[in-house]
């Protein structure tokens, strides 16, 4: 049953009862959350020191960098609190506001978006814009455009990722002894080379099951993909996210990643499953796709969105500056999550009876005439194939 | 202020969290970006580590070893009297399960230029120059490149008790090869001193070495010299031939390998004649004897004279050159192509017997030709009226 009703009314109130509520939403978020932790945690701390290239207190930060994200997000909504509500300004008032803010979830996962090695001042910076920036000055939990964690994450990857990276970057002190990596990620590497091929995006990393466990260059939390899935299957089991969402997001990034890939020479179904392995498409698939405040909250809206979202996934992959494109095409389409739930909710009611079909018309053309400009426009990869159409765009 | 804290202390409470967050956040994430740099310079002490253990061929852990420098002169290679000091740079023992085993020397010595750095791996208990790693050079590539597998061969299990401890060097990248020979030599002088090993020495006298002129065995003869050797100061005349090897005993007890090995490396170092240059064949029906010398860049320079019936002087001569003189290149040099240098020394000896003075710019050239015609002096005295 659905915990968010976009349907008509009336609605069953089902928040008092013991096993539902946002209360338990956000705990089965963090439980979902708890294995692309410790995985993060396994790859970048005891991994390594396993491996016998860090200390014992260099093993322990990637978890303290993840528990600062989140303690950091919880202090600063308590600061906002205080400041914003003069009645209630006491310990207990703040700490009853934030547990029911759920304000540590934002800073735990923008700790796991961020490399291993980015300082912390950038974590405060990034945990200031999004939690008062993201969340709070929109009202706070429930009434936020943006997820939170990614707009943070967003500023500070446009802003800040020199800091970050003359800090250390994402690679962690077993991956820099990698001479095979050369200091890029499997994305940085498509993305300066506008290559498809399995030796050069692939080999160098291992096979694509080293991408499947997440063995492989990246941020904290994304590069796990099998964590990631557990912890999405415990969230589809707890029924607080819909499966269709992920499915059809990472659906819509591999036939799309497939389709370039043929059209470059090449139709093995590596490189659309390098796609969806690599980089945070997981990762958003599963938590930050699903998000109940900043997506659509009725079936169609859901599906629409994850399919604009995978459409610009691989657009921003393939025309952008940047070799990531998930973050940019999540924030993009948070802005749109309005009217797609709008349109939606009418195309479900009206179904295809006027304007629902206009409604459905107009998201399927847009959609339609957004996949063929990202296919031509996914570099010059295969333009011999589609001359015209190069031409044309 | 009490007012003030009592209203205000959940926010600062919260507030300084985050200060203290910043501050040992701060230092936590300073302390982990400073360690990329301690890891790659342990991994750089590695990999350093490992390639002198590969080196060494033997051991399991390496540990530096404190030593000093030896004072210990060394002649240059460009000169016969000009002395410097190789530069002991560092120095570490490999050990096997907590034994030493190898001692490694990195010496830092003169080829072309000063800076050949080479690391020299000794096995301790065997006393034998185990294999060289070269660590930096800045040796001409062009003449460093003629150092070869059969060269660097020598240089492994190389016996620290041979008292002839030599290498022979490759044409055309003499000073490289001396580099080497005087960095293992010093390697040796460091072993003796931190091991106690005894250098091999041996008291041998070069008495005199004089030319053979004989034109039966002068061929395959072509030098006589006189050594007192060993300790009980045995006198030995003997024939040498063009590659200073004993090859015959006139008088005296025929010596071991180790002294003739010893010969053989000192005998060019010596000044009692020209030993460049021979005699490489003689036609007696014809009267003509040729003369060879080596002369620029390692090559040869041959004259073939014809003498007259009474073997006294020269009527004719035919010179083989491939010397590489020009203007371009040789500084100071203005005359033709080669072989207008040794042309001209052809023509000025059939001319009146006398030799040019050297011809600027081709020096060593010059030089060759008055050797030669020095040792075809010599001859015409010798044979004279015969």
């Amino acid at each position: 049953m659905a915990r968010f009703a976009g349907g008509k009314a009336p609605f069953l109130r089902q928040t008092d009862e013991k096993d539902y509520g946002t209360h338990v939403i956000m705990k089965d978020f963090i439980i979902a959350l708890l294995p692309v932790i410790l995985f993060a945690w396994y790859k970048n701390g005891i991994q390594v020191y396993m491996d016998g290239n860090i200390t014992f207190l260099e093993m322990l930060y990637p978890l303290f960098f993840i528990m600062m994200g989140g303690i950091l997000s919880s202090l600063m909504e308590g600061i906002f609190f205080f400041v914003t509500d003069k009645e209630h300004q006491s310990f207990h008032d703040i700490s009853q506001k934030l547990s029911l803010s759920f304000a540590a979830i934002p800073g735990i996962i923008l700790a796991l978006l961020l490399p291993l090695y980015t300082p912390i001042w950038v974590l405060i910076f990034a945990a200031f814009v999004a939690t008062i920036i993201g969340k709070m000055i929109f009202g706070g939990f429930g009434h936020n455009i943006f997820n939170p964690a990614l707009l943070g994450y967003a500023v500070v990857g446009f802003t800040l990722m020199g800091v970050i990276n003359n800090a250390g970057g994402l690679f962690n002190a077993s991956e820099v002894l990698v001479d095979s990596y050369a200091g890029a990620t499997p994305l940085g590497v498509l993305e300066s080379s506008k290559q498809i091929s399995y030796d050069l995006l692939v080999k160098p990393y291992g096979t694509l099951y080293d991408f499947f466990i997440g063995t492989i260059p990246g941020a904290m939390g994304e590069t796990g993909a099998l964590a990631i899935l557990f912890g999405g299957l415990y969230l589809v089991i707890k029924k607080i996210i819909k499966w269709y969402t992920p499915v059809v997001y990472v659906g819509t990034v591999f036939v799309l990643s497939w389709i370039i890939g043929a059209l470059s020479g090449d139709s093995g179904l590596w490189f659309p499953t390098y796609s969806i392995l690599s980089g945070g498409v997981m990762f958003a698939a599963v938590f930050m796709a699903t998000e109940p405040v900043t997506t659509p909250t009725n079936v169609i809206g859901k599906v629409f969105f994850a399919l604009f979202l995978g459409v610009f996934t691989v657009l921003f992959r393939f025309v952008g500056n940047l070799p990531e494109g998930v973050g940019t095409s999540l924030i993009f389409m948070n802005i749109f999550t309005l009217p797609i739930d709008k349109f939606t909710a009418v195309i479900r009611t009206k179904r295809f009876t006027k304007p629902g079909g206009l409604y459905f018309g107009i998201l399927t053309g847009l959609l339609i005439l957004l996949t063929v400009y990202t296919i031509v426009k996914a570099g010059n990869m295969y333009t011999i194939y589609l001359p015209f159409l190069g031409w044309v765009i | 202020m009490k007012k003030y804290l009592k209203n205000n202390y959940a926010v600062l409470t919260l507030s300084l969290l985050i200060v203290l967050i910043f501050i040992f956040g701060g230092m936590f994430s300073r302390y982990m970006t400073n360690q990329i740099d301690v890891h790659a310079e342990a991994e750089e002490l590695r990999v350093f580590n490992e390639s002198l253990i590969a080196l060494a061929g033997m051991g399991d852990e390496v540990v530096v070893f404190e030593v000093e420098q030896l004072t210990k002169e060394y002649l240059l290679p460009e000169s016969k009297t000009e002395t410097y000091q190789p530069e002991l740079l560092n120095a570490y023992k490999i050990l096997e399960n907590d034994e030493e085993v190898v001692v490694i020397y990195v010496i830092s010595t003169n080829g072309k230029f000063a800076g050949l750095e080479v690391a020299y791996a000794i096995d301790i208990e065997t006393k034998t120059l185990i294999d060289i790693k070269v660590m930096n050079s800045n040796e001409t590539p062009n003449y460093y490149v003629a150092l070869d597998e059969a060269f660097f061969g020598q240089l492994s299990n190389k016996t620290f008790d041979d008292a002839v401890f030599t290498i022979d060097a490759v044409s055309g990248s003499t000073y490289s090869s001396k580099a080497f020979e005087t960095g293992m030599k010093y390697a040796r002088e460091l072993f003796a001193r931190d091991f106690s090993f005894e250098i091999p020495y041996i008291v041998y006298t070069i008495n005199w070495i004089e030319r053979n002129y004989d034109s039966a065995t002068f061929l395959t003869k072509p030098f006589i010299a006189n050594i007192t050797y060993g300790a009980e100061n045995n006198v030995l005349e003997a024939y040498f031939d063009n590659k200073y090897n004993l090859v015959e005993v006139i008088s005296g007890v025929e010596p071991d390998q180790t002294y003739k090995d010893l010969f053989k490396n000192d005998f060019p170092k010596t000044s009692f004649i020209d030993v460049k240059t021979f005699i490489t064949a003689y036609d007696e029906t014809l009267r003509l004897i040729t003369i060879e010398t080596i002369a620029y860049g390692g090559k040869a320079v041959i004259v073939e004279f014809e003498l007259n019936a009474t073997l006294d002087q020269v009527v004719a001569m035919s010179i083989t050159t491939t010397q590489s003189y020009d203007s371009d290149y040789n500084e100071g040099y203005s005359g033709g192509a080669v072989p207008s240098v040794e042309n001209a020394y052809r023509d000025q000896y059939l001319l009146d017997g006398s030799y040019l003075d050297s011809i600027s710019g081709a020096t060593i050239t010059s030089n060759a030709m008055k050797r030669i015609f020095t040792l075809m002096d010599n001859v015409l005295t010798e044979w004279g009226g015969n």
